[in-house]
Order: structure tokens, then sequence, then C-alpha cells
């Protein structure tokens, strides 16, 4: 039996089926669900396994439903990250249901249970020949402590960036390493069975957005993955340095020289 | 809040930068590379990952 869309927003925004939305919020989450249909087949990686597979939906049909929704979800972060919407623990479980609750129904969404852990692929290594390791993902237990604890640091570089801009000392290689912090430590904890890349991306979205950042295309090159799975690593080769490198430069090389006064 | 930079003017609005150019999110070419770099947010490989909770679901099933 299907999972009836309409009725899993509930009070969640992040679940609110596109013609509920209104104004801006509803036309750039038109255009990223059209987006999404568009650009579909153009991803080769399309999991077809049983796994995958919503009730009532082939693992392709369940594949492209869980793209829209997350495009969806996505403007939803960006936009609270433009308005200053605060982010706490239970609006990344809501981030989570937004994308899957519309497609596999309430009972695979939200935080991992205490019996529930995880284990995920990082590239570690050197930049030159990046080697793939697997990473556990946080204690059950733990999930929502370091959450905290990860939203926490957020919103302490947010006070500390937002002084700098008072003082006209803000940098961008600055706002961008906060950002990145924040999806680098959601993904670490790995809250969730399954989507914590997507739910991390969209809370990246929205963490750029709360620093008056474009939002980022970022390639899912073999690079960019090592610089991902270097700011994972737990020893002392940790390094968020590479990622924020690369999420930098991508800015500075987009074109905002025109914009740039004068 | 609206942070300015000492060394980067911010679009007003909201752009996708894609490493060439500033794409509005509210444009097709803009939407498809924010959806692009949303659809492969997965970590290592997705194919990886789909392997490694495939084998961590059957994990906790056979514990149950």
């Amino acid at each position: 039996m299907r999972v009836d869309a309409t009725a899993a927003h509930g009070d969640n925004r992040f679940a609110l089926p596109l013609a509920s939305m209104n104004g801006e919020e509803q036309e750039l989450a038109a255009a990223a669900v059209q987006a999404a249909r568009a650009t579909f087949a153009q991803f080769g990686d399309k999991p077809d396994s049983a796994f995958y597979a919503a009730p009532g939906l082939t693992a392709k049909e369940t594949w492209e439903r869980v793209v829209e929704e997350l495009a969806r979800v996505c403007v939803v972060a960006a936009l609270d990250g433009t308005r200053d919407v605060p982010l706490g623990v239970d609006d990344l479980e809501l981030i989570h249901r937004g994308i899957f609750e519309p497609v596999f129904g309430s009972s695979v969404a939200g935080f991992r249970s205490s019996d529930e852990f995880v284990d995920f692929p990082i590239y570690v290594g050197t930049r030159a020949r990046p080697e793939l390791r697997t990473r556990h993902g946080a204690s059950p237990k733990q999930i929502q402590k370091r959450l905290r604890h990860a939203l926490r640091n957020f919103d302490g570089g947010l006070t500390a960036l937002a002084r700098q801009a008072a003082a006209q000392r803000a940098e961008l290689r600055d706002a961008v390493e906060i950002a990145v912090k924040l999806y680098v430590r959601i993904i670490r904890i790995h809250p969730f069975m399954d989507g914590n890349g997507r739910v991390a991306w969209a809370a990246f979205g929205y963490a750029l957005r709360r620093c008056n950042l474009p939002l980022v295309e970022i390639s899912p090159t073999l690079d960019t993955r090592w610089a991902l799975g270097t700011a994972l690593r737990r020893d002392a080769d940790q390094d968020y340095g590479p990622l924020v490198d690369i999420v930098t430069s991508t800015l500075r090389t987009s074109g905002d020289s025109q914009f740039r006064a004068g | 809040m609206t942070i300015q930079y000492t060394d980067y003017t911010a679009p007003q609005g909201l752009y996708v930068a894609t490493g060439t150019q500033l794409l509005p999110l509210a444009s097709a070419a803009g939407a498809t590379a924010f959806v692009g770099g949303a659809v492969q947010s997965g970590i290592g490989d997705v194919q990886d990952a789909a392997a490694v909770a495939k084998v961590t679901h059957a994990a906790v099933a056979s514990a149950r």
C-alpha cells in the first residue's frame, strides 16, 4: 500500500507538500522538484534492491520520489537559513522525516533507536591515493547529545562571525569553515540508519545561508570524497582544511567579482 | 543578520555557486546544480553506502 504523502506532513514544515506552500517557498521548491525529475536520468547510482523499495513502489520509483522530496526539503532548509530561523536537534529529525516519511511512511524515519548501530564508508589515505575505510556512527544513546553539541558549536561560530563582521573583519573562509563543520559533524554522528548524507546536505545549505553565502554544487569526485573523509577522521590526520578549501574555492571562482562593489 | 565579508561579496538572493558561475536557484540550471549536489551527497560512494547499510540492517534484523 502506498504512503499517503498528504497525510505525512502533520506539523512538520519540512514535510509540507508543494500545494500547501506559499510564495517564494513554493516557487523555489517547485523548480527544485522539477529539476530533480528532469535530472534524475543523469545519475548512474540507482539502488535497485528491495531495501530501497518503498511500499507500493519499485526501487527506481522510490529513488525518484526520495530525490524529489530531498529537493523540496533542501529548499525549505535553505530558506530557513536565509530567514535566520534557528535549527535544533528536533529539526534535523524533521528534515529526515520530511524526506523519507512521504515515501516510506513514519516507521523508517527518525533517529536510530537504541539497538540500531551503523557503519559507513569514508575515503582516507593520501590525496594522491585515497583508500576506502569503514567508520562507526555514534552510539544511539549519544546521538541527540552530540547533535546538540554540534549545533551549539555552529551557533557559537555564527556569533563569533557576526562579531567579526561588525568589526569589518569577517572573511569568507571563516564562514565556510563554520558551515563545513556542521555538515561533517552530522555525518560523523550518523544519526539515522539511512539518508545521513542527504540530511547533512540540507543542513549544509541551511548553514551557508545563515552565513549569507550562496548554496554550492560540489562534484562527487574522488578528491572531494577524500577531503570529506579527511574531515571525518578520528586520528591525528583529521583535518577540515581540504574540504573548507574546496568549498571556499567553489564560491570564489563562481563569479563573486561581478557582484563586488566598485 | 546579514553578514558581510572583507574578501567576498555575496550575491543578494538565493544562488548556487557551481565553481564557474553563480546560478539563481529559481532557474532550471540553478535548481539542477543544487539538486545534483544534494543527490550526490552520499558519503564515499552511493553503492558502497547502500552495501554497508544493507549489511547493517541485516545484522540488526538478525539480532532481534
